[in-house]
């Protein structure tokens, strides 16, 4: 019964490279996956800027994790959501994004949200 | 209920960890229970012992170490984002372990509620 893996929601709010926060993010879903939690993402705010296609840190000094994105499926990860109001105000369409991802508005999101055991605030 | 807490917020650069420890004092003062903390990105920054304040202002480290040996509680750093940062071993305040993510993972799963601050 007890220590189920749990359902984990990853609500990623944050740009890609200014700052570690979303890269350290990621190195916790990768590590959830390997724990057989269900995981789900949740892309809004700035943190839609992680799904762009064709980023390029060289001129950073970082190393570009965002590309590890289009490899999800192999952990299993299959539930990406996007907020649809924060794609559009970014001048963003679904075609700039890495992966196929679901559009939610504000009603769907709090759905998404109600159907998860953790909620991963970043 | 038995909850864990994610700190990503520095020592004293942000107020995110001290809301985490006024949070974590009053899970034992409505007789809840902590699995376990968990410091991670600049929150690694709780761990230093190296960090001295003045005397009429918080330490927060030393708060954490005390509320860690009264109730008995698990606080974990993970072990890359410290290595980044320069908390190891040799600067580790006492009452802190250095452990991994799939600690976290684990102490999520055995929870009741899991918390973030930022």
């Amino acid at each position: 019964m007890e220590n189920l893996p749990k359902s984990m929601l990853f609500v990623l709010r944050q740009g890609p490279h200014q700052t570690p926060q979303a890269r350290e993010a990621f190195d916790i879903l990768l590590m959830a996956s390997s724990f057989a939690n269900k995981i789900s993402l949740l892309f809004l705010s700035d943190g839609l800027f992680q799904l762009i296609k064709q980023q390029d840190t060289t001129l950073l000094a970082i190393q570009n994790f965002t590309s590890a994105y289009k490899a999800l499926t192999l952990y299993d990860i299959n539930n990406v959501y996007v907020a649809k109001d924060d794609l559009l105000a970014r001048g963003l369409t679904e075609a700039d994004l890495i992966l196929a991802t679901t559009l939610l508005d504000d009603i769907e999101i709090s759905a998404l949200i109600a159907q998860h055991d953790i909620i991963l605030n970043y | 209920m038995n909850f864990t807490i994610l700190i990503t917020a520095p020592v004293f650069d942000s107020q995110g960890a001290y809301s985490a420890y006024q949070f974590a004092k009053n899970v034992f003062a409505k007789s809840h229970s902590i699995e376990q903390i968990f410091f991670y990105n600049a929150g690694v920054y709780n761990a230093n012992r190296f960090i001295a304040p003045p005397s009429d202002e918080l330490n927060l480290v030393q708060l954490w170490q005390m509320l860690a040996k009264q109730y008995s509680i698990k606080l974990h750093l993970c072990v890359a984002a410290a290595q980044r940062r320069g908390v190891i071993e040799k600067n580790l305040a006492d009452g802190f372990s250095i452990t991994g993510l799939g600690q976290l993972i684990e102490a999520i799963n055995a929870s009741d509620r899991f918390i973030v601050f930022n």
